[in-house]
């Protein structure tokens, strides 16, 4: 309690009755039906075990039930359950039905050894073999087929799974000009495979839980285990295995669960859409998060910087990256203090603005009745709810409202004399200002701060400006994404990994991967890395033919 | 949605830099929460603590005595502060993980009595606390005056004062850790602009009025020099911090860095204003530094009358100031009285330093008492270093013959 914040300690003090009153809850992780049903060990016979079953899932039309013979020659009793729109019916009837019911013989005593189960002349890959009605419920919910046979107190649980899904599409919102163009999808064994497609690294390590009690949302932790300090990665699992809730629905359940602090306009956790770009993080030491039914993985830890870096920025050339890195740092200042500077500048210092603006500034604002702060407040607020009703609003409706908006209600605004043609400038810029950032979420972050900054300037001008940024920039220095400074590398110093925070440097000399996430393998570009002399061939060549010469 | 386990959420520290985090719980009784300053923030603290108010009247405090060689005092005035850094350095690596509150009682403590040392000390800590926390209150009053009298003609120079010790008390809620990256961060955002300003204002400066450059006696560049050190003043606050100090070779060689950047800083200052305006015209002159920002003029820039936006700039390096001595305050009674968290004694410090910062009625009265606050931190920042340096010596040198 002592390290932590003062907005902590007012919480926990606000929050402690509710916490006494949660104890006996927290004391153990609820009981959930599942959990119940996994002491019920399945009979021998068929006919309860259906009952079982049936009286689990009662209500659950959507159930298949199918009764068959297994076996070709003496055929058992058997029956094949699964969910219809969950599984595939096609994979069910050929490789399961069909071959159960003509092409498989049965052993004698299947039912002790269960070795012979597992080689049941199924055609399915993935047989796993269960034994209470928990694995044949999970199993039939999960999307997959179970298979029990009269006479045995096992369940066959077969992967059959096959939704429809959504295909592979551009990302929606982190696209670039150059670069991949896939992005993660709902299902999660899709983007896994995406980002092992990208890294054949056999260190690259895939570990599953499940989360939420009545979702089991299935989510996966992946990183590479010899990169990745393994105190983060237990770190990570610890957090995500203390998340005790009912379900699961998207990644930002998870992010909000284990972020370190929970009153920050900042996020504290990354994600992200976009395949390459979970699979640089890995390379860097972090954790990435996969989580079932959401295209948004997490990235942990993160830190500020990564906030307004794009992976286009490495696949330019390093001039580009970094000129184009400046122009985001540019545009997220703006997104942040444009309208409260104009605030601060035409009610509190007009004597800094040159004299022939000021004669214009003060021209366009004679006929507004309101103060600066008031008219500021009103374009900012319009154009929150411009962008916000745009985002609701069918697809190709959405930016004809826009055009409407700013334009339109713009102008008129402007003609009406409600509020200063600059001003409208000011509010165009912060938009487009704010949309420049990679990540939606600290772009969020920064919309939301304006407003107290316009606040802070109306009372104090450019000194209330330079106040509030001070806080903001005490509150950034103590955050931490998992023990890692939220400012790093800029404060603790890195000078290493400083090469790719504001600037970003040729790939050749980012030798090292990034200090402040303790990477186990520093090393990211090798000193045998082909160095281009200026005649265009390489050295290692030369070096070769010179070799020879003396030869 | 409470969390099943609730030691889920402490951040903890899988990834921090080497040694810089500790288990949270165990820091809170001990005297220091861990070696989390690195020497670069380590240099950062020094310096930004002591680029502060001074920066404004430091032309014509300057000059005063010495004339137009005013800069020698400035020079001299660095290299004692070095020195005074060098000793606290030196003693906070022979006592690594111990501020002066510690390492002042074993010092002072004869064998096997411990509580005379810790009793001889506390009238040094009473000094080290009273000037701390006096100054701080003092900063705010003087940033105070300056913003409301140039920048906000309108808005009484309480509420500024408040808004300045409340966010002074923002940054304390928070552990040295934090205090320390902070600094790291805000020094670059006061140096760079400073340097501008004074670099770009030598345009309008006249080199005649530096000359003769060694025109003066022995006891004027005495004065000068003392002054000079009372407005160099700040690094003291490393015999606190210094407990937190992660011990490296470079600690020493940052540290005087640390000190040279104000030192470097201010001697450019001081040469531009007396260049620029001449000594006697400097005498005349307030808040000289201001006046020439008035004077530079900064071709094609979109803004003219740069002197508000230097005082914005400003104001990061009062803060810096102001949070530090803040922060010292309340760590040293917490170090002294051995209380457990060090967020309540700054809550309670806030009305206090409050009405110290509005004791002084007027300007004169002001720098009246900024005189008297000058000289007990010259006894704090080069008698208590100096002092315990000495007893250091004298110890060790027994220690090693017994």
């Amino acid at each position: 309690m002592m390290k932590a914040s003062f907005f902590q300690i007012l919480k926990s003090k606000l929050t402690s009755g509710r916490k006494k009153r949660m104890k006996a809850h927290m004391s153990q992780r609820l009981k959930t039906k599942l959990d119940h049903m996994g002491e019920v060990q399945l009979p021998e016979t068929l006919a309860e075990a259906l009952k079982l079953v049936e009286n689990a899932l009662k209500t659950s039309n959507d159930m298949v039930v199918r009764e068959f013979y297994l076996g070709k020659d003496s055929p058992k009793r058997a029956a094949v359950l699964f969910i219809d729109g969950l599984s595939d019916t096609q994979l069910t009837d050929d490789f399961i039905l069909k071959a159960g019911m003509f092409e498989t013989t049965l052993h004698d005593n299947m039912q002790a050894a269960e070795d012979e189960l597992r080689r049941l002349g199924i055609p399915i890959n993935d047989l796993k073999v269960g034994k209470t009605l928990k694995d044949v419920v999970n199993t039939v919910l999960t999307g997959d087929a179970a298979v029990l046979i009269d006479g045995v107190p096992r369940v066959l649980q077969l992967n059959a799974k096959g939704w429809i899904q959504r295909g592979i599409e551009e990302a929606s919102t982190e696209s670039v000009v150059r670069g991949p163009r896939d992005s993660f999808t709902e299902t999660i064994r899709t983007n896994t495979a995406m980002i092992r497609r990208r890294l054949k690294d056999p260190n690259l390590c895939v570990e599953s839980m499940k989360v939420g009690r009545r979702s089991l949302t299935d989510i996966s932790i992946m990183y590479l285990e010899d990169i990745a300090d393994p105190k983060l990665v237990e770190e990570v699992k610890r957090r995500i295995d203390g998340i005790d809730i009912d379900a699961v629905l998207e990644s930002g359940y998870i992010e909000q669960f284990i972020e370190d602090h929970h009153i920050s306009p900042f996020p504290i956790i990354q994600n992200t859409e976009r395949p390459d770009k979970a699979v640089a993080n890995i390379l860097e030491g972090r954790v990435v998060v996969v989580c079932d039914g959401t295209p948004f993985v997490l990235i942990a830890p993160s830190v500020f910087a990564q906030f307004y870096q794009s992976p286009e920025d490495y696949y330019e050339r390093f001039l580009i990256g970094t000129l184009i890195r400046f122009i985001r740092i540019i545009s997220m200042g703006m997104a942040l203090l444009l309208p409260s500077l104009y605030i601060a500048f035409s009610s509190f210092h007009p004597e800094m603005i040159p004299s022939r603006l000021v004669i214009a500034m003060a021209a366009g604002r004679s006929t507004v009745p309101f103060p600066s702060i008031i008219e500021a407040f009103l374009m900012e607020v319009t154009m929150e709810i411009l962008r916000e009703a745009s985002v609701r609003l069918p697809g190709p409706i959405g930016p004809t409202i826009g055009i409407v908006g700013a334009l339109v209600v713009g102008q008129a605004a402007v003609q009406a004399g409600i509020v200063s043609p600059i001003m409208v400038i000011i509010v165009a810029l912060t938009t487009i200002g704010s949309f420049a950032s990679p990540s939606y979420s600290a772009a969020i972050a920064l919309r939301m701060l304006r407003f107290p900054m316009m606040i802070a300037a109306s009372l104090f001008g450019l000194y209330g400006i330079m106040l509030l940024l001070i806080l903001i920039i005490v509150h950034l220095c103590s955050l931490k994404s998992f023990g890692v400074p939220y400012l790093s590398p800029m404060t603790p110093m890195d000078i290493n990994a400083n090469k790719d925070t504001l600037i970003r440097a040729p790939l050749q000399w980012m030798f090292r991967r990034p200090a402040p996430f303790n990477p186990q393998d520093p090393i990211r570009v090798g000193d045998s890395s082909v160095q281009i002399d200026k005649e265009g061939e390489t050295s290692n060549a030369t070096k070769g033919s010179d070799g020879q010469e003396t030869k | 949605m409470q969390p099943k386990d609730p030691t889920a959420r402490k951040p903890n520290s899988p990834a921090g830099n080497g040694n810089t985090d500790q288990p949270s719980k165990k820091s809170s009784n001990s005297e220091s929460e861990g070696s989390v300053i690195s020497s670069r923030q380590s240099a950062s603290i020094i310096a930004s603590t002591m680029i502060g108010v001074g920066v404004l009247t430091l032309p014509r405090v300057a000059v005063h005595g010495t004339n137009q060689s005013g800069w020698i005092g400035i020079v001299i005035g660095t290299a004692i502060a070095m020195l005074m850094t060098w000793v606290i350095s030196r003693l906070g690596g022979r006592f690594g993980g111990q501020s002066i509150v510690g390492y002042g009682a074993e010092l002072l403590a004869p064998p096997r009595l411990k509580w005379i040392g810790k009793v001889l000390v506390f009238p040094f800590l009473l000094l080290l606390l009273v000037y701390w926390g006096w100054a701080s209150a003092l900063v705010a009053r003087l940033f105070g005056e300056v913003v409301s009298t140039t920048m906000l003609p309108t808005t009484p120079v309480e509420v500024i004062i408040v808004t300045m010790l409340v966010a002074g008390l923002f940054m304390t809620m928070y552990a040295v850790e934090v205090m320390a990256r902070v600094n790291e961060i805000m020094l670059p955002l006061i140096v760079v602009p400073i340097l501008i300003i004074a670099v770009s204002s030598f345009q309008s400066g006249r080199l005649e009025n530096l000359f003769p450059l060694f025109d003066l006696d022995w006891k004027m560049v005495m004065t000068s020099s003392f002054i000079m050190t009372s407005t160099m003043l700040g690094f003291e606050v490393m015999l606190l911090f210094s407990a937190n100090v992660q011990q490296s070779p470079h600690l020493i060689r940052s540290n005087m860095i640390g000190v040279s950047i104000p030192g470097l800083l201010y001697l450019l200052i001081a040469i531009a204003g007396i260049s620029v305006f001449g000594y006697e015209e400097l005498q005349l002159l307030a808040w000289p530094t201001l006046e020439l920002v008035k004077t530079t003029e900064v071709p094609g820039l979109i803004l003219e009358r740069l002197e508000s936006a230097f005082l914005a700039v400003w104001v990061t390096a009062v803060f810096t100031t102001l949070a530090n001595f803040y922060y010292a305050t309340a760590l040293i009674i917490k170090q002294m009285f051995k209380f457990s968290s060090h967020r309540w004694i700054s809550v309670i410090l806030l009305p206090v330093l409050y009405w110290l910062a509005m004791r002084p009625d007027n300007l004169y009265q002001l720098f009246a008492t900024q005189n008297i606050i000058g000289n007990m931190g010259m006894v704090a920042g080069l008698g208590i270093p100096l002092f315990f340096g000495l007893v250091g010596v004298l110890r060790r040198g027994k220690s090693e013959k017994g």
